[in-house]
């Protein structure tokens, strides 16, 4: 399916093709939410201890894309490591910053950055 | 293990009788199946049991018991598989299964070397991959049985089930996180394909130029699922 979008899209979008899939799809597997969602659950119902090994084995699922699923140490400059730290300080910083979501870096980059936007179209 | 042949099948051959029989546990099993057969065959249902008593009785129909070797799948051992098979290998061809499952497990559990955030040994990585994955299956599976656990006595109050609904339509709030988090562990496995579909089918063709690589890639993906 690649490259049949490749193919089509190629006189368009040129050598830029492929970043411009990839963020597009990249972008669908924003995991900061729904994680923070499983914790608060298994919290909620008792099970968080027993949770544990099950977040851990998810969490090594995005291995590869760590930084595009959990976006907010590199959009906030968070004092996290990808490579080093792992869910549990991701959560512990997220609950400091609950307001520094990914959807609030943009909201608050087109804010800023907006009007600028529109005036170069 | 008990057997039956084809009643009636005039291509029916003795040596063909793995592909033609049909294998049971116990003897009722095979009664069972034969009184059904004889069903289809158009015999009338009160001539049925006379003529299985007889057959057996008579030594007409008889039943034999065998041995029965059958393929299991050990998923411990699904990587050593994997990267055991040299053709889908195109590089360290001439190094012997033993050293190449004896490299794998030799650095099992070091971190793949990455160069430039790729990683540099797709052995490692398919290693790595077939360890994450039976890595959620089996956290994933525990953790469902735990929440069924504490669903199914979340049901009951006092020692007795509970089969009353609330008079305000709601359940009680224990119930509620009991069920919230059993719903959770469906939302998790989605997830888990969802991400996994990405790595599959966008990061790994991209990152992975050698085929036969990313065909062993998809497949132990495709596998696990």
């Amino acid at each position: 399916m690649h490259q049949v979008l490749y193919q089509t899209l190629e006189s368009f979008h040129s050598g830029q093709f492929n970043s411009d899939f990839v963020n597009y799809t990249m972008a669908s597997t924003y995991a900061t939410l729904p994680f923070l969602k499983y914790h608060n659950t298994f919290k909620n119902s008792g099970l968080e201890k027993e949770s544990e090994p099950l977040m851990d084995s998810v969490w090594s699922l995005y291995e590869e894309i760590k930084d595009w699923a959990f976006p907010e140490p590199s959009m906030y400059r968070w004092k996290f490591d990808y490579n080093r730290n792992g869910w549990k300080k991701f959560l512990e910083i997220q609950s400091k910053h609950p307001d520094q979501t990914s959807d609030n870096y943009y909201k608050n980059y087109m804010r800023q950055y907006g009007p600028a936007l529109d005036t170069e179209r | 293990m008990f057997i039956v042949h084809k009643l009636i099948d005039p291509g029916w051959e003795k040596e063909d009788k793995l592909e033609t029989m049909n294998f049971f546990e116990t003897k009722n099993e095979l009664k069972d199946y034969v009184h059904r057969l004889l069903r289809r065959f158009g015999i009338e249902k009160d001539k049925l049991e006379e003529i299985l008593c007889s057959g057996f009785n008579s030594g007409f129909f008889q039943t034999e018991k065998m041995t029965v070797h059958h393929v299991t799948i050990n998923r411990a051992n699904e990587s050593k598989f994997f990267i055991s098979l040299s053709f889908l290998h195109s590089d360290n061809l001439e190094s012997s299964e033993k050293d190449t499952i004896s490299l794998i497990e030799s650095k099992k559990d070091k971190k793949p070397k990455e160069v430039n955030g790729k990683h540099a040994d797709p052995k490692y990585f398919i290693a790595m991959i077939s360890r994450q994955l039976d890595e959620f299956e089996r956290t994933f599976f525990s953790m469902l049985e735990k929440a069924i656990d504490r669903f199914e006595k979340a049901k009951f109050i006092d020692g007795q089930l509970d089969t009353y609904s609330s008079l305000d339509g709601k359940e009680p709030v224990h119930l509620k996180a009991a069920k919230k988090s059993l719903l959770q562990l469906l939302g998790i496995f989605y997830e888990t394909i969802n991400v996994c579909t990405f790595r599959s089918t966008i990061l790994w063709p991209q990152r992975i130029k050698d085929k036969k690589i990313l065909y062993t890639l998809i497949l132990l993906f495709l596998t696990k699922l």
